[in-house]
């Protein structure tokens, strides 16, 4: 044994941790300050959800699946709508297309303002994360207007929107945006121009284009490594070919680069909310659709905050499903986590890194949590 | 009789050991205060009036709880450091001054002594941290070795500068050349004090050099695996530090306690222009606590060496030049 | 240093976070719209048990009554989706924006 190999041990991170807010196993193999490798098992946190809800109704199921993930829980219900609609094979009225937008885009400011938050806490800036999540305070407000929770909002249901909104709802909406937007541009400020937080950011965890391609990264983790991909503008899902709006990209690579694109997501939220509400079309917010979904098979995938969701039901031609399956973006990511994390030449990870490193990509590993083990990624 | 007495009631009571743990815990609530303030947020405030009862009740929540020790332990060492804390600051203290220009104790070159005191300090973290057979503690504690490598050459400067400034190495007579000379210290020493308060905040372990306890890296550092009265004690002896450290500040920029006051009130106006310039400078290092990231190990030794180190240096070329001229 | 900018500014604005308590003087108040304790409309239910059927979380039990079949909610296992308010047909189920519903008895979460 050689003695530059005595110097390497293991540092666990997980599975309890204060870096993390779920239970998930990173194994450093630490070369005093530096990591030289890493082990991932995310799969302390299996719910059986997907098992669960062959055994569950369509109706049921919705809030089921609403427990995926407590913050992209309108993202989650929206998939799952999708895919049930489209085995009826129905299209849902046009005002409640353009509702699903407006509670989307805010669960999604929401989730990167909650998301900023924790970032700011990882990298020891106490004070930013106690005023972002003051913030984030207008977006639950509003969520709790909208469909009458702040967190689990119940919003989509199979065939439209749950509830309708008024027109003395709507200006409360404006005005939390308009509140919301200078903040914002504020927080953007302080993050490009903060010199602590630029130290602990810039440089840290990259993800050239190459390695976010060939790892299949999903996302905001994508989209600030330069590339130009977003489910709502391949593939609009919900009317958002009729919302104009920009995909948002970075060419920095690292932890800075997707605190930027998210502050500039947030923005651009802002933008199609406005959009969205101006533009309301009248109409019912309701197709009714019978409880027994058609024979076969459908896919849906929406943007969720964190990255592309995929959501695959096979119907049996019961009131229940006959197969469940989803695929959440935290997992797509891991692959890029675990090359992001490794040292590689000029590369260096340090082990006060890893936590900004981990908080990058925004992880969900309960979500995650349905394949055994992804160790050998 | 009473000459014999008073000495002991000095040591004991009033500027010593319960003066200092009073004063620590209330400092420690400003200090909460006031990063709460800066965060918008209301800080503690259910135990005692607006709070300030609330330090001395995390203290007797922590002396009632478990004390673990783990079996790797070594349990003697992991064990002494705790009282070692403490009883290295109740000894430290001593020579600060709070009544007067001097301290309980002042002999020449008492800022020397003062200022081995941070560097134990230092060590008996490293101590812990080694005594506790934890990772998490151990690379705390070579993170705190590490960190003292970086801020003590500028702090040991900073003080240099005003040592050669006022011609004197004890700290009484650095505060009577300033009540001589109309507390004229802190303008050309003001590089000098901006250095002191960072090389304080790393000596202190507090944002953004809370390195070694780090809590999303490295869980509590060398903390990690006190727990009960060992954590209750680190803690005093971690407040006493902060007013000790800040203590050395007032007296070594700020001019200490002495300053204008109505003849025979010297016993009641001097410990109360302590207590207020204290507040100052805690409220400086709460500042600076709210308004930065965690800087990396790595970039903190690089800013003290590369950036503290040649600014006190020539802080202190200008304070001989200026002796000299 | 340019958080300490924003804070300067915030603070000149006299912007500060509301205290909140759980009784009395800034007692916590829902959004009128929030979905809260439930509660039935026993003249127009009509029994039809489709709250009980469609329940995600079996929080939904039907009992017989002096006018026939009626649910009762058992608010501890409720998950506050407002489903059975969807389901219902006849509007019989609503929900108040009731937040506190802390209580050392069980039976008192039954809403019958």
């Amino acid at each position: 044994m050689s003695s530059s190999y005595e110097r390497i041990f293991d540092i666990p991170i997980g599975p309890q941790h204060p870096a993390l807010k779920e239970p998930a196993m990173l194994k450093l193999k630490v070369d005093g300050e530096h990591v030289v490798g890493v082990d991932l098992d995310v799969s302390y946190n299996h719910r059986g959800i997907e098992k669960a809800a062959e055994y569950r109704t369509y109706i049921q199921n919705l809030y089921l699946i609403e427990r995926i993930c407590g913050i992209c829980n309108v993202a989650q219900t929206l998939t799952y709508c999708l895919a049930v609609e489209s085995l009826h094979g129905k299209e849902i009225p046009a005002r409640a297309r353009f509702l699903r937008i407006v509670a989307e885009e805010i669960s999604r400011i929401n989730s990167h303002l909650l998301w900023l938050g924790v970032a700011a806490h990882e990298i020891g800036f106490d004070t930013f994360f106690m005023h972002i999540w003051l913030d984030r305070e207008i977006t639950l407000g509003l969520m709790e207007a909208l469909s009458g929770n702040r967190i689990t909002s119940s919003y989509n249901v199979i065939g439209g929107v749950r509830r309708d909104v008024t027109e003395d709802l709507l200006s409360r909406i404006r005005k939390g945006l308009d509140d919301l937007e200078p903040r914002v541009k504020r927080y953007r400020e302080i993050a490009i121009n903060d010199r602590s937080i630029l130290k602990r950011t810039q440089g840290v965890g990259i993800l050239s284009p190459a390695d976010a391609a060939a790892t299949s990264a999903v996302g905001p983790t994508l989209r600030a490594s330069g590339i130009k991909s977003d489910v709502r503008a391949d593939d609009p899902y919900s009317s958002h070919d009729q919302v104009p709006f920009n995909v948002i990209t970075s060419d920095g690579c690292d932890a800075h680069a997707r605190i930027i694109v998210r502050l500039d997501e947030i923005l651009e939220s802002i933008q199609i909310c406005r959009h969205c509400i101006s533009k309301l079309p009248a109409g019912p917010i309701l197709q009714r659709l019978p409880r027994r979904a058609p024979q076969g098979e459908a896919m849906s995938r929406v943007e969720a905050p964190r990255g592309e969701l995929f959501h695959y039901i096979c119907s049996d031609g019961s009131d229940k499903p006959y197969r469940c399956k989803v695929s959440t973006p935290t997992l797509a990511n891991l692959p890029a986590l675990v090359r992001m994390l490794t040292s590689k030449g000029r590369y260096v990870v340090n082990i006060a890194d890893v936590p900004v490193i981990l908080a990058s990509i925004d992880p969900c590993f309960s979500c995650a949590a349905r394949v055994e083990r992804t160790g050998g990624v | 009789m009473w000459s014999a007495i008073l000495p002991i009631l000095q040591t004991i009571v009033f500027p010593g050991f319960l003066f200092l743990i009073a004063v620590s815990f209330l400092y420690e609530w400003l200090d909460r205060k006031i990063y709460a303030w800066m965060q918008f947020r209301a800080g503690p405030v259910l135990a005692g009036p607006v709070g300030i009862l609330q330090p001395l009740a995390d203290f007797v929540k922590l002396m009632g709880k478990e004390d673990i020790t783990p079996a790797y332990a070594d349990r003697r060492i992991f064990g002494a450091v705790p009282i070692m804390m403490v009883a290295l600051i109740f000894t430290f203290w001593a020579v600060v001054p709070v009544t007067g220009s001097a301290g309980l104790v002042s002999f020449r070159g008492d800022v020397v002594f003062a200022l081995v005191s941070m560097t134990f300090f230092c060590m008996l973290v490293f101590l812990g941290g080694f005594s506790s057979a934890d990772r998490f503690s151990l690379l705390g504690a070579e993170r705190a070795v590490l960190q003292l490598l970086g801020f003590e050459i500028p702090l040991m400067l900073s003080l240099t500068g005003v040592c050669i400034h006022t011609g004197s190495l004890s700290l009484s007579g650095i505060v009577s050349w300033q009540a001589e000379n109309g507390w004229t210290l802190l303008g050309p020493q003001a590089i000098g004090f901006i250095i002191f308060l960072v090389a304080a905040q790393a000596e202190l372990e507090r944002i953004p050099f809370d390195i070694p306890e780090a809590e999303q890296e490295i869980v509590a550092g060398w903390l990690t695996e006190y727990s009960g009265r060992k954590l209750a004690l680190i803690r005093l002896a971690k407040d006493m530090e902060l007013v000790f450290v800040s203590g050395l500040a007032v007296a070594l920029f700020l001019g200490g306690p002495v300053g204008p006051s109505p003849a025979g009130l010297e016993w009641l106006v001097y410990p109360a222009y302590f207590l207020i310039k204290l507040a100052l400078v805690v409220a400086i290092l709460a500042f600076i606590r709210g308004l930065f990231a965690r800087a990396r190990i790595d970039q903190m030794v690089s800013f003290g060496l590369r950036y503290l180190v040649p600014i006190s240096l020539a802080q202190v070329a200008a304070t001989i030049l200026w002796r000299l001229a | 240093m340019s958080v300490l900018r924003d804070i300067i500014e915030r603070k000149a604005k006299r912007e500060r976070v509301r205290r909140h308590s759980l009784t009395g003087e800034g007692k916590v108040e829902a959004d009128p719209s929030f979905r809260g304790r439930v509660g039935l409309k026993r003249e127009l239910c009509i029994g039809c048990s489709l709250c009980e059927k469609d329940c995600p979380s079996a929080a939904i039990q039907i009992v017989q009554d002096e006018k026939g079949k009626r649910p009762v909610f058992s608010l501890d296992r409720c998950m506050f989706c407002g489903q059975c308010k969807e389901s219902c047909p006849t509007k019989a189920i609503y929900m108040s924006s009731e937040l506190q519903l802390p209580v050392f008895d069980r039976k008192a979460l039954e809403v019958r």
